[in-house]
């Protein structure tokens, strides 16, 4: 039984065709990557295996229990958290609160305990674990301020605090660089080899920017229109022929 | 973060002590008909409040009125047809809304935005038709009439509370607002409340936190309709005859008006909307048929100025006095 497992999916559109037989394995602790040019089917991938989208075939299993076509809150639930290429926050709360509404799953959320209960146990457990995973991630001097007036780069991170609050097994990152600019690429790289080497997250992450990719990543897996084209070590990709004319065209010379 | 006591107490505790302790005295500086505007107006801040619950996940229906009614129809039915006691025809009429609301909210949880929107008017509608059409329970078009005052004890009994006296209906109202707000606010600082309005602000990002969006919607419709059944109870015990014309559609735009101008964002936004409106409402009586137009031109004034209601200017008014306080310790 293999930690994450994506069997023969395939998503369709209508007469599209996004994703075409794609199979793919990540083992416990591991940091893959999914790249591809521009409409090769990484998003649609990334939206089905987090149950955004259900597949038109095929299965996603995470540790041997079939997750595709569940609600995403109830992937969510069984440890598969999903991040988002846009900066996905709640801008009326600060970033301390957004961390702590992240901790749903773990915290009791009844309407009961809404109206009845005065001071709260787990309430406390959970603004600690916050407090833990905000400064981990070194937003701790921005903690007290509204998610709104973040910057670009502190917002994508304030993302990823999120998804680790809700304690993920597999942490799925949509493209976590994407406009930011090199400082800020380099510390989300920083933080990703963190989460994994630290906390022991196995993560799979989408993305278009090269060399994050080349850095961050054990194995690679490469799609194009849609179907996976190559798979294996950063080294074996950068000289796949098949991904180099994928990206860059066959029999074309670049200037 | 934590605001030291002595503010939250000029903040929080002194208004409310104001407004509670004026609203303990009133029945004796105010007339009779006086206080039963004032009955109305509590029963407004709990269909106001109720109404505000339901727009904190985004979602602003034009049913909230139908759900009142049929608070209102249940309590009427349950004590004149089948003589049930006013303290079990309460919760009971409550729980039917209840039961209502959640006929309505789950197709209507599978839509958003201006779908919502209409369609929560389309099934609010096909429910007072079913008042109109149905003489048996509803009484059609003349309703059910000649609903049992609420009594507690028989006359008599040393603990007899007779509610003809319009001051005794007046505190067991006072009393229900207050519980009823108290409960919504706790709501509102509690976890399940912030969950509700970050399902406003991205309800992508809630599903993938692990919210249940579908089944939180349905919930805030709900518990925003055990309190609108509640309101429409209170103003069957205290009107005492129901028809479908005191749940039209016009009643509907008074409850949006009050909670534009008011404000959502904040707990006390509805209940500044109520109390101001009201207040407009009555001064401008002697207007008559003037008023649609005044409370039109309200609404559109507001929508383009303050957008987010008159709650908007605490703030301002706040950093105002702040300003003020501050020259003075400097000269």
């Amino acid at each position: 039984m293999s930690f994450f497992s994506v069997k023969k999916l395939s998503k369709s559109f209508g007469g599209l065709q996004a994703n075409h037989m794609i199979d793919l394995e990540v083992e416990e602790g591991e940091i893959r990557g999914v790249i591809g040019p521009n409409g090769a089917g990484k998003t649609t991938f990334f939206n089905v295996v987090s149950g955004f989208y259900a597949p038109s075939s095929g299965t996603v299993e995470f540790k041997g229990q079939v997750i595709s076509g569940l609600h995403s809150s109830k992937i969510a639930k069984l440890g598969v958290v999903r991040t988002f290429q846009r900066p996905a926050l709640f801008p009326d709360f600060t970033v301390l609160e957004n961390v702590i509404i992240a901790r749903h799953l773990n915290a009791d959320a009844s309407l009961m305990n809404a109206i009845f209960r005065h001071k709260n146990k787990d309430e406390a457990g959970n603004m600690e674990r916050s407090m833990e995973i905000i400064s981990f991630l070194g937003l701790e001097h921005e903690q007290d301020n509204l998610a709104a007036n973040l910057s670009h780069g502190h917002q994508r991170v304030l993302g990823v605090a999120m998804a680790l609050a809700t304690d993920p097994e597999l942490l799925m990152l949509d493209e976590p660089v994407a406009g930011m600019n090199s400082g800020e690429k380099a510390i989300m790289v920083d933080h990703v080899k963190k989460i994994r080497d630290e906390w022991g997250i196995t993560v799979l992450l989408v993305e278009h920017d090269m060399r994050t990719v080349m850095n961050l990543c054990d194995k690679i897996t490469v799609l194009d229109f849609g179907e996976k084209l190559a798979e294996g070590l950063p080294e074996e990709i950068i000289n796949n022929k098949k991904v180099i004319e994928a990206y860059l065209g066959a029999d074309e010379i670049v200037a | 973060m934590l605001k030291s006591s002595a503010n939250s107490f000029v903040e929080f505790w002194l208004p409310v002590f104001i407004i509670v302790g004026f609203l303990c005295v009133a029945p004796q500086i105010v007339s009779a008909y006086r206080l039963e505007l004032l009955t109305i107006f509590l029963i407004n801040v709990i269909l106001a409040q109720s109404y505000r619950l339901m727009t904190t996940t985004g979602d602003w229906t034009l049913c909230h009125y139908i759900l009142m009614g049929v608070g209102a129809y249940a309590t009427g039915i349950l004590a004149k047809k089948f003589g049930v006691p006013f303290y079990a025809a309460m919760p009971l009429a409550a729980m039917i809304t209840v039961g209502v609301s959640l006929l309505f909210a789950v197709p209507l949880s599978r839509t958003i935005g201006f779908a919502f929107f209409i369609a929560s008017f389309a099934l609010g509608e096909f429910v007072r038709h079913v008042w109109l059409k149905f003489h048996n329970p509803f009484g059609g078009a003349r309703g059910v009439n000649g609903i049992p005052k609420l009594e507690i004890g028989q006359s008599g009994d040393w603990y007899f509370v007779d509610f003809w006296d319009s001051t005794n209906f007046y505190f067991f109202t006072l009393i229900f607002t207050v519980l009823v707000l108290v409960i919504l606010y706790r709501i509102d600082r509690s976890r399940i409340g912030n969950a509700w309005k970050a399902i406003y602000a991205d309800s992508e990002l809630c599903e993938s936190i692990g919210i249940n969006v579908t089944r939180a919607r349905v919930m805030v419709f709900c518990v925003a309709g055990f309190f609108a059944g509640i309101a429409g109870s209170l103003m069957a015990y205290l009107i005492g005859s129901i028809d479908p014309h005191n749940f039209e559609m016009v009643e509907m735009v008074y409850l949006i008006i009050w909670v534009v101008v008011g404000g959502v964002k904040t707990f006390w936004g509805p209940l500044i909307g109520v109390i101001s409106m009201s207040l407009v409402f009555e001064l401008s009586r002697p207007l008559e048929e003037w008023r649609p137009l005044l409370f039109g031109l309200i609404l559109i004034v507001f929508l383009v100025y303050l957008p987010g209601g008159l709650e908007t200017l605490i703030p301002r008014i706040k950093l105002f006095f702040v300003e003020l306080f501050a020259k003075k310790e400097a000269s």
